[in-house]
């Protein structure tokens, strides 16, 4: 690489890390990360505790590698056909692109800068220690994962610039990649598809055909599969030898971009500009993502209820009712509330939906619950400026999720327990303790943010969150758990259930209290994403 | 109308505000100049109420945390920020809604709307606006509730030359109808003419207060600006643009021994943020 290039990466690299040692609260959430990928991912399959359990066959875990890169692939092949990738920044555009560099040159630079952000993208897999030893292996399949997903990342930011060169402006071309992508699928779909006639059994033919040769030469998403899965199993050359294939694709398409291309800089400047001005929209404190999307939006019905800070809640209803067809439900909703169905009906097991699914959904919902609009008006200044009390105005703004989820928990729980045949006080409890759940994670949110007066860094804000929901929801669960375990069956449960909702309710309103005043009282929080 | 007394905002290490004293009288337009990083969008957003700080600030004689205050005070931002999902006429009714406008509001609203050539945008989305439109609409939406105090800052970027031309003559409508108002602005020539009290800022201190009267003759905003930024202060600095209802008798605007020096100090050691 040229020296101008390197010297970008190296001083931007040491910048960073002395940016790091000089605030506290960065260097706080990288040895909070660190510790909690020592003692949650790596220890764990060091010492053997994840691997108790490993009794799931090892190929589902070839097949869920295959599922994931064929995942990204889709993704690759939707953005090239629209609007490229961005593999470099806006300052590289304008500082670069303009300069007397080598275009190979700078080319390279944008790999190795998709390369770093591959690798802290793949920071997730480190966690994934005990699910990974549930199939039985060890941290060398972390490892190989981790090594597969950079290698599968790289690979296809490189396969969008690739396809949005060959295709951009050229209609006839994108039809033929829109045909010809899936086909590449077609062999292992079809040979699939024969095996279930042949044996009348879909799980044992979805297991066969992670053995079968199809599967493997399948490009890409096989070829990658296999790596992950030889060098997890600890056949290190036959691993060794599908990355190197994999690798060879992503080396052909740069040296077929490098010597076809050297003008490629058009190809990248509506992504890296589209990326470019979604970051700018977040920082100027547009966190909806509706305002980022390019999908055209019927207006339908229009007008508002509503006054004084009710009028936050008829807002949100608009607008959600606006965005999604089903109104309250997005995209999110139907895929928990599917799948949580469709659990409890292959299970037909009470204790799986009564205990295994609220906690999982608890967990997921302690991210998700952001998603609200209630969390996101703190980031625009209209909720601030409105001439109404502070909790009135968080109560309206919040109203909205809270209702969501009560519908989203009722029609989950209430089909649920139908299917499993729960008691129905047993099915009230489970809605109820779902749905308020939601109000205490609001309200600790709150109080996380008044305690803080949201001048800290967000990784930090996100991890006191955390703690705070469980020292929040431990006493009602100690309790729950003890009560509903000395009491026995399914009368358990409901007393447990019951107890845990009460709780919650009395834990949500001590929060909002302690909360009061949060819109008067703190700073206006600005995201921060604009490097 | 807009008493700011000794504000002091600090960002966790960086001073952003350092005792900032300015008061804005009705019928007043006071300009808050400075240069990058000064710390003009902080006070304007403390004086919001967008940001904790240490000092006092009242709006009407209330603090400008309550909801009184809040009732009688627009606020231009910086940076549109729309609401995607609604369009432009439930802009209006969101705030006539929230800020409980009696039923004259659709007339004033479709006014305001006609005046910024919004007329034919009504049904559009806020995500479907360009930048300078959705600008037109924030500033639709901070004064349909007719406020009177109304803080702007950078109102003029990305509008077009008729947007200018209507924002300019609005501001003087409001002035004339005895809104207090305090505009921050790099577009000096834009307010030359409605101006009455500016206030300098730097380095999070203000470092010169003058009122146009103080202005030697034919001296512009431009060159006053220049000369207080760059050391060489033509005119007085020592509080005495304070009105007579402002609560700035004391002078506290400006150090009197040449605060400008002090403030490039403070700059240097912490800086401000704009």
């Amino acid at each position: 690489m040229n020296s101008a290039l390197v010297y970008i990466v190296v001083r931007s690299l040491k910048n960073r890390i002395l940016d790091m040692l000089r605030t506290p609260s960065k260097l706080v959430t990288i040895i909070v990360l660190i510790a909690m990928i020592v003692f949650l991912g790596i220890l764990p399959m060091l010492t053997g505790v994840a691997r108790q359990g490993g009794v799931a066959d090892a190929r589902w875990f070839k097949g869920i590698v295959f599922a994931l890169v064929t995942l990204f692939f889709g993704m690759s092949v939707q953005n090239g056909l629209t609007r490229g990738n961005s593999i470099f920044g806006m300052n590289d555009v304008n500082l670069l692109f303009v300069s007397p560099l080598r275009t190979q040159a700078i080319l390279v630079y944008g790999v190795s800068n998709m390369l770093k952000t591959a690798l802290v993208a793949s920071l997730f897999i480190l966690f994934q220690g005990s699910s990974i030893g549930n199939f039985g292996l060890g941290f060398d399949a972390v490892l190989s994962l981790l090594l597969g997903f950079v290698v599968a990342m790289v690979l296809m930011s490189v396969l969008t610039l690739f396809i949005y060169t060959l295709t951009n402006g050229r209609p006839r071309r994108k039809l033929a990649v829109k045909i010809i992508a899936p086909l590449i699928f077609a062999p292992v779909a079809i040979c699939f598809a024969i095996m279930c006639v042949e044996t009348g059994d879909a799980w044992a033919s979805l297991l066969r055909i992670f053995e079968h040769p199809v599967f493997s030469w399948t490009p890409v998403s096989g070829w990658a599969a296999e790596a992950v899965f030889g060098l997890a199993m600890g056949q290190g050359l036959m691993g060794a030898l599908w990355m190197v294939l994999t690798l060879a694709v992503a080396a052909a398409i740069l040296v077929y971009f490098s010597r076809s291309n050297p003008d490629y800089y058009e190809d990248v400047l509506v992504a890296t500009e589209t990326l470019f001005e979604k970051q700018r929209a977040i920082s100027e404190g547009q966190v909806n993502q509706e305002a980022l999307s390019d999908r055209r939006v019927r207006v339908g019905r229009t007008g508002l209820g509503g006054v004084g800070a009710s009028a936050l809640f008829y807002k949100h209803l608009r607008e959600s009712f606006r965005a999604n067809v089903l109104g309250l439900w997005g995209l999110s909703s139907i895929i928990i509330v599917g799948a949580g169905i469709v659990l409890c009906a292959v299970s037909r097991d009470i204790a799986t939906y009564a205990l295994a699914l609220p906690m999982v959904l608890m967990w997921m919902q302690m991210f998700l619950i952001g998603t609200g609009r209630g969390m996101k008006e703190i980031y625009s200044h209209y909720i601030y400026m409105i001439p109404e009390r502070s909790f009135g105005k968080i109560f309206w703004s919040n109203l909205e999720i809270v209702f969501k989820t009560l519908i989203e928990s009722a029609v989950l729980f209430g089909v649920g327990g139908i299917l499993v045949g729960a008691p129905a006080l047993l099915i009230l409890f489970c809605i109820l303790a779902y749905a308020i759940y939601s109000m205490l994670l609001i309200s600790v949110n709150y109080v996380s943010m008044r305690w803080t007066g949201m001048q800290i860094n967000t990784g930090l804000l996100v991890f006191l969150y955390m703690i705070m929901v469980v020292v929040a929801i431990a006493p009602g669960l100690v309790v729950a758990v003890i009560v509903g375990t000395l009491i026995d069956g399914i009368a358990g449960m409901i007393v447990g259930f019951a107890l845990l909702t009460a709780w919650q309710f009395i834990a949500s309103c001590i929060c909002f209290y302690l909360a009061r005043g949060v819109l008067d009282k703190n700073d206006m929080p600005q995201v921060n994403i604009m490097s | 109308m807009l008493l700011v007394e000794n504000v002091t905002k600090r960002y966790g290490r960086t001073l952003a505000n350092d005792g900032v004293c300015m008061s804005v009288a009705s019928g007043e337009l006071a300009v808050l100049i400075g240069p990058n990083g000064a710390g003009k969008s902080t006070i304007i957003k403390s004086i919001c109420g967008l940001l904790r700080f240490d000092g006092r600030i009242t709006v009407g004689g209330f603090d400008n945390r309550t909801p009184d205050a809040k009732r009688i005070l627009g606020y231009v931002p910086e940076f549109p920020s729309l609401y995607p999902m609604l369009t432009v006429d439930e802009h209006m009714e969101f705030i006539a809604r929230a800020y409980r406008l009696g039923e004259g509001w659709r007339g004033r609203a479709e006014d305001m709307l006609a005046r910024f050539e919004l007329s034919d945008k009504r049904t559009k989305l806020g995500k479907e606006l360009s930048k300078g439109m959705q600008q037109k609409v924030s500033v639709c939406c901070a004064l349909l509730p007719e406020p009177k105090a109304v803080i702007l800052d950078e109102p003029l970027v990305g509008l077009d030359p008729r947007g200018i031309r209507e924002l300019k003559n609005a501001l003087a409508e409001l002035k004339a109808a005895g809104a207090a108002l305090l505009v921050s602005t790099h577009m000096l020539e834009s307010v030359e003419e409605n101006w009455d009290l500016t206030y300098i800022m730097v380095g999070g201190r203000i470092s010169r207060t003058f009122r146009r009267s103080e202005l030697q003759a034919g001296e512009s905003l431009e060159a006053a600006y220049f000369a207080a930024t760059e050391g060489a202060g033509t005119s007085s600095e020592g509080g005495a643009a304070a009105p007579a209802d402002s609560g700035m008798q004391n002078g506290a605007a400006a150090s009197a021994d040449g605060g400008i020096q002090n403030d490039m100090q403070n700059d240097a050691q912490g800086g401000g943020r704009s």
